[in-house]
């Protein structure tokens, strides 16, 4: 008997060596991330998952292009992250293609309804929703209070308004546009992206996907209006830091507008300004009919390693993330609303600008993907290369558009699209 | 007592576990590089067979044609400043009493890495509350953006390698300068030699195993080039001051072309055995002597 008992004990103890205690055990999971500035906030919440459903979420952060290597080489392999942050639309189909993240349709059947309708779709690929929402973000145009009071100006109306805006801005030395390439490559496609959904939604849209061409006459349009822009100086210098520079000489009244995602906000209370007081946000209007009532989305979400042997857990763990208590924890920590639960009145005496813009969004029903989401990467990455240069000596708009088409033609044949 | 000849067996024993270390640590890369350099691989789907593509891609994608051109500028200018202006100034401050203090000033940035000295240089550049418009303001002038104009930013990271490098070659040619046997030079002096003809007849040649190893020096690390260029512009604007290095960066680890980022890896590598060949025999060379 004596050697039974001593057998099982040998049997559990080896066991829980190496699974982890046994008995109310918390269970630990690999969660990886690129935003460092985030670590603590990933710490708290895999602290607060280990209380709550006994899953202790360990993140690790990486610099973003080590990251995106890391997650790549690491996800056909054991050492696959159980959840891990990244990026939707094109950026997460070749991931999905390869079989190397799960299909999260369980998670979201439980779960689902704490989502705005619409989500799910933009997080799904040949019907397999592979992701949960970490960050929903609208692109808005936020504005310099300072400006605004000085110069006794109102959300314009109308596109022509707003070019009279920058005029008057001009003549009187504010820059009108804080949108610079100078520490960061990516940001030269958003003054492109912004005009561009503005003149024709739907176009953007089909051109986003390989169903009209960057030489057709609404891109065109959209290049003339930028150059216009450019030459008459209406954007900051170009050599700005958009994370300490522009916040800065937004709250001095030497910038007035800044088009980003609303995660900005975070920005620029991280530098110092306070919502309401020395910044505001509205939605500019659009350039033609066709680009009424469209906005841009970016969506970072959050997926499971199908290769990393615990995807019951990571399953389990994103479902502890969607709840009510989770998104506050979100809201509160990050300023992101990601939830439905998560209700302009919540924010409103917290954040009154973010909550002012979630009433804004209800006249914007067409949700239009992210540039650097929508399309393949091949396309984004060399795009990008060009309006960077056309952002720095702007020449002849229609050798960009072409440069584009170009690699638009020669990619989108690798994604099984007769362009 | 017969002097005991060396047991090479021996020797080669102790020198077996350092052996096997560079050949895991360092060979193996070097060969899964090359191999890597003939295959196409996105990282996450197996790589295929790609014969001389890549390669030829790299001498033919006008961007990376653009990459070669600014690596050849960054070597010319960094022969140029960072060797020339430091053998100038060698000699200059050789015979002054506080070339000590010279050679301190002048290394002082060398004890910086060059990301830092990027991200220094870029505070000091940018054209909003930098410290160079700050100086520009106070008599009423202003400054255009510089590190984001393509025409000239090559020549001001030039500009800054040159700033960071200078000290270190600049201390190599003072050690070469006080190593030089000082009859020659008085001999010369007694003929009637002038300065130039002392520096360049006598001086130049006697400097030059120290000048050989400088200039590799200098060449392989304008080659391989990535930290400026990357850290205070991204290869830009678009990709129009890219370096092979920055090149090799962006096809690996932004476009996930591992295949063209290895072969680029190859050609720079190339590139830099070619230039310190010449300082490799010259040390075979000294020891066969």
């Amino acid at each position: 008997m004596k050697k039974i008992v001593l057998a099982v004990c040998v049997c559990v103890l080896s066991f829980a060596l190496v699974n982890g205690p046994v008995f109310g055990a918390v269970k630990e999971m690999k969660f990886s991330h690129d935003n460092s500035e985030f670590q603590e906030f990933w710490t708290n919440m895999g602290n607060a998952s280990a209380d709550e459903v006994g899953i202790q979420a360990v993140p690790t952060d990486y610099e973003t292009e080590v990251y995106k290597t890391k997650v790549k080489v690491d996800l056909p392999t054991g050492r696959a992250p159980t959840v891990f942050k990244w990026w939707f639309g094109y950026r997460a189909l070749e991931l999905l293609e390869a079989g190397l993240i799960a299909d999260l349709s369980d998670v979201w059947n439980e779960v689902g309804d704490n989502f705005a309708p619409g989500l799910k779709e933009a997080l799904t690929i040949d019907g397999v929703p592979y992701a949960i929402p970490f960050l929903i973000s609208y692109w808005v145009w936020y504005y310099s209070k300072p400006v605004y009071q000085k110069y006794n100006l109102k959300p314009p109306k109308t596109w022509d308004e707003f070019m009279s805006q920058l005029a008057l801005l001009k003549k009187n030395g504010v820059y009108g546009i804080g949108n610079t390439i100078g520490k960061s490559r990516w940001t030269s496609f958003i003054v492109f992206q912004e005009i561009m959904y503005r003149v024709d939604s739907d176009y953007y849209n089909k051109l986003m996907t390989g169903k009209a061409h960057y030489t057709d006459p609404q891109a065109q349009q959209a290049m003339k209006i930028w150059k216009d822009m450019l030459d008459k100086g209406y954007h900051a210098p170009m050599d700005l830091d958009y994370v300490e520079d522009i916040p800065r000489m937004m709250k001095e009244g030497k910038i007035a507008y800044a088009p980003f995602g609303d995660w900005y906000g975070g920005i620029m209370q991280q530098q110092g300004l306070v919502p309401d007081k020395d910044y505001g946000v509205i939605i500019l209007p659009e350039i033609t009919p066709k680009g009424k009532g469209a906005i841009i989305l970016e969506v970072s979400p959050l997926c499971a390693g199908k290769n990393s042997g615990q995807l019951d857990l990571a399953k389990a763990w994103l479902k502890w993330y969607s709840t009510s208590k989770s998104a506050s924890d979100l809201l509160w920590g990050l300023r992101f609303a990601t939830t439905t639960q998560i209700t302009p009145d919540i924010i409103k005496k917290d954040d009154p600008v973010l909550a002012a813009e979630m009433e804004m969004l209800k006249k914007y029903p067409t949700k239009l993907i992210r540039f650097w989401e929508a399309t393949p990467v091949e396309i984004v990455e060399h795009a990008v290369n060009e309006l960077n240069t056309f952002r720095a000596t702007p020449g002849d708009p229609m050798a960009v558009l072409k440069s584009i088409e170009a690699k638009a033609k020669e990619t989108w044949p690798k994604y099984k699209v007769k362009y | 007592m017969a002097a005991r000849r060396p047991n090479r067996e021996n020797a080669f024993l102790y020198i077996v576990p350092a052996l096997i270390f560079v050949l895991i640590a360092e060979l193996t890369p070097v060969v899964y590089t090359i191999y890597l350099g003939f295959m196409e691989w996105d990282v996450i789907n197996p790589p295929k067979w790609a014969g001389l593509k890549n390669y030829l891609r790299v001498f033919s994608t006008p961007d990376l044609l653009n990459a070669l051109k600014n690596t050849a500028v960054w070597v010319g200018g960094t022969i140029v400043f960072s060797v020339g202006l430091a053998l100038v100034i060698a000699v200059l401050i050789n015979q002054v009493r506080l070339k000590s203090v010279f050679k301190a000033i002048f290394f002082i940035p060398a004890t910086l890495s060059p990301t830092v000295a990027s991200i220094f240089w870029s505070r000091v550049l940018v054209s909003q509350k930098g410290a160079l418009v700050s100086i520009f303001e106070l008599f009423g002038g202003s400054l255009q953006p510089l590190i984001t104009n393509a025409k000239f930013n090559t020549f001001i990271m030039i500009g800054i390698w040159t700033w960071q490098y200078l000290g270190i070659n600049l201390i190599l040619f003072l050690v070469g300068l006080e190593t030089i046997p000082q009859e020659p030079i008085e001999a010369a002096r007694i003929d009637g030699a002038n300065s130039w003809r002392l520096f360049y007849h006598i001086i130049l040649p006697l400097l030059q195993p120290i000048m050989l190893l400088v200039v590799a020096n200098a060449v392989i690390n304008s080659i391989r080039m990535f930290d400026i260029p990357w850290v205070m512009i991204q290869g830009g604007p678009g990709r129009s001051s890219e370096t092979l290095a920055v090149s090799l960066y962006r096809e690996s680890f932004l476009l996930f072309q591992m295949g063209l980022g290895s072969a680029i890896a190859v050609v720079i590598s190339a590139f830099s055995f070619l230039a310190s060949y010449r300082y490799l025999v010259s040390i075979g060379g000294g020891r066969k002597r």
